[in-house]
């Protein structure tokens, strides 16, 4: 097992290394650049700014500039966004967990809803609550999340005012207020990945039933429950956890939108911002630990699906 | 040969004309068509259909209600009527979603069909590529890519192309490595025909249905990816009516006029319905063991 | 003039409108509160390192200028400096006020460490500024000393008039302690500013929100208890904010259109200060538009008036020049009479200038090429306003568009002339007119790449006078002429608004930072 996990890191070395070479790339073509947004502002002090270009190599040909960049990365130094004169490092880790726990109670959301929902419809097939499940993932599905979170908004923070519209609780705010603050944008953010999860947990709950082992255990008279939980159950997980990992990188994409309606203080807000203004340094830094929380997620999906699945055993 | 070639059709004909009953027996499937064939209509007929000009400003009368005179769903900031605007936004929309799925399907199938035929490093590169791209978050690269090219209709189609290549690679290279050992294509390299010949003439073919097939689930994903990047303002630009375009702009209004912001996200929302009422149609009709489980 | 009088009179009729109750009766300022303020963004608060106004407002409450810009007209006032010399047209010479102290009880200056803001640091403060500003710069410096422990001496290579008036010069170097940058280094001294001024920086969390508290020993009485600043990254929810009670003050209204439905709210007082300047400006070089003809045509297709009075009015002016109304010296009415609206016209220059539409596909076309206009934009509300304009174009047959851009694209196409046609943004009032035009400014902020030898040597010679007489007679004629070669087409200057509770008594919109406690104002919450 240690082993696996040791191979699979390694594994993703190569990966990241392609994606801070695409990125820088990609960064290095597009129009634009932060130093012109200072330039351009009437009031600029020409010569500082210049200076700025330098310190920051930008003046450098992009080759340089990447090699002096992994260089740093591998001290842990992300360079220092260009627009708020900030180690990216430190803006970075200002917001990492408030976007985590915006994942994480998304996700929360989206399994304490698709779990139950789907079990419920595979096991009383075509009874209203299989229709009633099966609505409720093609909404979840088939809504933009956008449009979703505006909805939202206009409902129950404008019309109703239950919910508060906007950015996270203060720091010594009461946990419920915490969560008041967390509600609209979970719900936001999950609806799409509930809507995934119980079309498949369903699917594969059915899937499993029909099995022959299923079958088996009920010829021998294991009680109903016991099937579910026992067999049906565990082996239908198996292709949710996949899904589960699959997915989450379309859930980090979809933080960088939820965060900027919700005006959630998160790294996804971070990264549209930093593209908007073409804040190189910044840009690359988010974009990697994306992807960087991306590949861990996977990671844990796949040893997670080990410990499930007892048939697999990684040397 | 030719008598083999007749049975193959026949039987294709009648698997078809059993997809379309399967298909049928899909209630929502039927309303997921019909919402869509809507859709498709307006948007082929949209100069015909639409009241007004998507572009023609009335500064007199913004924020009209629905229901005002003239105007079914009422008018935006600038007056435009909102029901016009929707109708030639469905074009960009569909538009967006079958050409980009279209250049993904493309690409990816050819890398597939490299790297599952050469294998070695071909299939090594290919592979890495692939995982390169699937690390990123979806939204994040097309936002960056977006930003290399610059906001435009066209190149919002190029990137949410270029970017979903990677499902169809894997897809195709599955497939071709296991149509490799088949004889027909042991027949063909024996008889010594070009590596080309034998992937495009031969083995494509044969992995064209799996791929049409996503690529036609893959519809709605590009057409709520696009207005998403509508909404962020990455993607297409005002005054053209996209939309997630159309929502983003309705938003700042928010506290006027909310009539503005329901309508375009509802568009979007009914696409995307439709045609996973359609996909799921379509895959029940084409999985007959699920299928059977459900009727 | 007549126009900044009302203005004036306006201004003061909406402070005494804060200051008088529904009684009549004028209330005395009340204790205590914290002052909930919305902001953008706020990533770092050493006041030389930023250009955005969010920061700037937190900075302009921990720290103190040498002058601040009055309340009523756009000239310099007292702060730290008590008063201000000028022997000659290079030597400014400020007497500052004793007995002003650093904040205490930090890791710097612990409690009862007395220390006073001498010359020594406003020499150390205008130095450090003008070495680490990107944003801006107070203009060419010879030397900045200490004539004695309160006293301090700038001299100029060439006379610099707006030194002291200009918000975004002296009035926006706060004075910082020597040690504390030392100290804490430049990425510390950032998160946890420590300056003289009337609020102590108590927590700071970036993007999120800054917490202030009273600064016990400040030289003026202090009534807020203190004030918090409610990070609020989209302008609209800032007003839904704002509207609900979660913050008392929106600092800067960026959609005009927000401005209707609040101004019908009767709890919420609209305060005008400023604005900014608002065109449509030619790149000279690129053809067709490097050809008077072309740039003429275009000026005369658009019903600016029609577009302005949909979109921007009544929240802001058209404009005729480049100079706004709170820029005395610029500021022109009269070249109203250089402009006119005649789209029959601009269709005959066009022909005239060889466009016709010889393949009748309803655009005007020479030699082959159709006549395109692209105006290059950042987002906000002047897209509407653009967007009519370039409707008005299509009907007389010019092929026209709006390309909205992020704004880092579009400062670095406009900068580098890779443009036709653009939007024209100036804040700087005093001399945004030399940045927009003087030619050796092209390829920086002049974007019109306008090359002018008369414009230049106006412009030179407005900056190198002390005689207002003669800064505002050069400053208009360089503007007239500007203007007469369509180098720019003027639209409207639009108010900036500070949208503020009716809790909230005595607040001055920024202007060149905020201040909450002046000798001008002292801002108070009635409960």
């Amino acid at each position: 097992m240690t082993g696996y996990i040791v191979r699979r890191l390694l594994t993703t070395i190569p990966v990241l290394l392609g994606i801070t070479f695409i990125v820088f790339a990609m960064v290095s073509l597009a129009p634009g650049d932060a130093i012109s947004l200072m330039l351009g502002s009437e009031t600029a002090n020409v010569a500082n700014v210049e200076r700025l270009r330098r310190e920051l190599g930008l003046d450098l040909p992009w080759y340089e500039q990447y090699l002096r960049y992994m260089k740093g990365l591998l001290t842990g130094d992300m360079g220092r966004s260009i627009t708020y004169k900030r180690p990216v490092v430190d803006m970075i880790r200002e917001r990492f967990n408030n976007t985590l726990i915006l994942a994480a109670s998304s996700t929360l959301f989206a399994l304490v809803i698709s779990l139950p929902l789907g079990i419920a419809a595979a096991y009383q097939r075509r009874s209203w609550i299989d229709y009633g499940a099966s609505t409720l993932a093609m909404l979840g599905v088939s809504l933009p999340s956008f449009y979703l979170g505006l909805l939202l908004i206009i409902v129950f923070g404008l019309n109703l005012g239950w919910l508060p519209i906007r950015g996270m609780a203060s720091r010594s705010a009461s946990l419920g207020t915490y969560i008041r603050h967390l509600i609209l944008p979970s719900v936001t953010l999950g609806s799409g990945l509930a809507g995934i999860l119980t079309r498949l947990t369903r699917s594969s709950v059915l899937e499993a039933l029909s099995q022959d082992y299923v079958r088996t255990a009920r010829a021998k008279g294991v009680g109903e429950r016991k099937v579910l939980y026992k067999h049906a159950l565990r082996n239908a997980l198996l292709p949710v956890t996949t899904t589960f990992g699959l997915q989450f990188g379309g859930l980090l994409g979809g933080a960088a939108i939820i965060e900027t309606i919700f005006s959630w203080p998160g790294v996804g807000m971070l990264a549209v911002n930093a593209v908007k203004q073409r804040d190189i340094p910044l840009i690359q830094g988010t974009t990697l630990v994306f992807a960087l929380g991306f590949v861990l997620v996977t990671l844990v999906v796949d040893i997670l699906y080990v410990a499930i699945d007892p048939r697999i055993r990684y040397e | 040969m030719s008598r083999d070639m007749s049975r193959e059709e026949k039987t294709a004909r009648s698997e078809l004309a059993h997809l379309v009953k399967v298909f049928l027996r899909h209630r929502l499937g039927v309303v997921g068509l019909v919402m869509l064939s809507c859709f498709v209509l307006a948007a082929v007929f949209a100069p015909v259909v639409a009241p007004y000009d998507p572009l023609e400003m009335d500064l007199l009368n913004p924020f009209a209600p629905p229901g005002s005179p003239g105007h079914l769903l009422g008018t935006d900031n600038y007056g435009r009527d909102i029901l016009s605007r929707l109708i030639h936004g469905s074009r960009i929309s569909l538009l967006i979603g079958i050409v980009a799925v279209t250049i993904a399907a493309v690409l990816g199938s050819c890398l597939g069909l490299l790297a599952g035929y050469y294998g070695g490093w071909v299939d090594a590169l290919v592979m890495r590529l692939v995982e390169v791209f699937y690390a990123f978050p979806f939204l994040i690269l097309v936002i960056g890519v977006m930003a290399v090219l610059g906001p435009s209709i066209y190149n919002v189609m190029i990137v949410l192309g270029v970017v979903s290549w990677p499902l169809y690679a894997r897809l195709v290279r599955a497939q071709v490595m296991a149509l490799k050992s088949e004889d027909f294509v042991k027949a063909a390299t024996a008889m010594g025909l070009s590596d080309a010949r034998i992937m495009f003439r031969h083995i494509l073919p044969n992995v064209l249905t799996p791929v049409i097939v996503s690529a036609t689930l893959g519809i709605p994903g590009a057409i709520l990816s696009s207005a998403a990047l509508g909404f962020l303002g990455f993607g297409v630009q005002p005054p053209w009516p996209e939309w997630g375009a159309m929502v983003s702009e309705a938003k700042d209004f928010m506290l006027i006029d909310s009539n503005m912001i329901i309508w375009p996200g509802m568009c979007v929302f009914l696409v995307v319905l439709s045609f996973n009422f359609v996909g799921d149609a379509v895959r029940d009709a084409l999985d007959p063991r699920l299928a059977k489980q459900l009727h | 003039m007549s126009r900044r009088l009302l203005l004036a009179v306006v201004a003061t009729l909406l402070v005494s409108l804060v200051a008088l109750p529904a009684t009549g009766v004028m209330q005395s300022p009340q204790k205590g509160g914290i002052l909930r303020i919305a902001a953008t963004t706020i990533q770092q608060l050493d006041p030389y390192k930023t250009a955005a106004n969010d920061e700037t407002n937190v900075i302009g409450l921990v720290f103190d200028p040498l002058v601040i810009i009055g309340k009523d007209g756009f000239e310099a006032k007292p702060h730290l400096a008590e008063s201000w010399e000028r022997p000659d047209d290079y030597t400014w010479i400020f007497h500052l006020r004793k007995g002003v102290y650093f904040q205490e009880g930090n890791a710097v200056f612990p409690k009862g460490a007395r220390r006073e803001v001498t010359a020594d640091d406003v020499v150390y403060s205008i130095n450090r500024f003008m070495n680490v500003s990107t944003a801006f710069t107070i203009g060419e410096v010879d030397e900045v000393k200490a004539l004695d422990r309160y006293t301090v001496q700038i001299t100029t290579p060439v006379p610099n008039p707006f030194l002291v008036d200009d918000p975004n010069r002296l009035a926006s170097v706060g004075i910082v302690p020597k040690e504390a940058v030392e100290k804490l280094g430049e990425d510390g001294f950032a998160m946890n500013p420590i300056g003289s001024g009337p609020f102590i920086l108590k927590s700071f969390a970036p993007d999120q929100s800054v917490v202030l508290e009273r600064n016990p020993d400040y030289w003026l009485p202090v009534y807020l208890d203190g004030v918090e600043f409610v990070v609020i990254p989209d302008p609209t929810v800032q007003t839904m904010a704002l509207t609900a009670g979660e913050v008392d003050v929106v600092p800067y209204i960026f959609n005009v259109d927000a401005m209707a439905t609040l101004s019908r709210n009767p709890r919420l007082q609209m305060l005008s200060r400023g604005g900014s300047y608002r065109g449509i400006g030619f790149n000279v070089t690129t053809p067709p538009f490097d050809e008077f003809a072309v740039r003429d045509a275009i000026s005369k297709a658009v019903d600016i008036d029609a577009a302005f009075n949909a979109v921007v009015a009544p929240h802001g002016e058209r404009a005729y020049g480049q100079c706004p109304p709170w820029v005395p010296h610029g500021y022109d009415p009269s070249l109203k009479e250089i402009w006119k609206y005649d789209p029959k016209e601009a269709v005959e220059i066009l022909n005239a200038a060889g466009f016709r539409d010889t393949n009748g596909d309803g655009i005007l076309d020479r030699n082959g090429q159709p006549l395109k206009v692209e105006i290059k934009t950042t987002p906000g509300s002047q897209i509407r306003v653009l967007t009519i304009l370039a409707t008005q174009l299509r009907q007389i047959g010019i092929d026209a568009s709006v390309l909205q851009q992020d704004v880092a694209v579009w400062a670095d196409d406009v900068i580098n002339g890779n443009t036709g046609v653009f939007f024209d943004l100036s804040f700087a009032g005093a001399t945004g007119l030399h940045s927009l035009f003087h030619s050796s400014v092209i390829g920086m902020t002049n974007g019109h790449y306008y090359s002018n030898p008369e414009v230049d040597s106006l412009l030179d010679q407005a900056l190198s006078t002390t005689d207002p007489e003669a800064i505002a007679s050069n400053w208009k004629q360089a503007q007239r002429k500007i203007m007469e070669d369509r180098a720019a087409l003027p639209l409207y200057f639009e108010w900036a608004y500070a949208i503020v509770s009716d809790k909230v008594h005595d607040f001055v919109p920024a202007w060149g930072g905020l201040h909450l406690v002046s000798l001008e104002n002292n801002v108070w919450l009635s409960r």
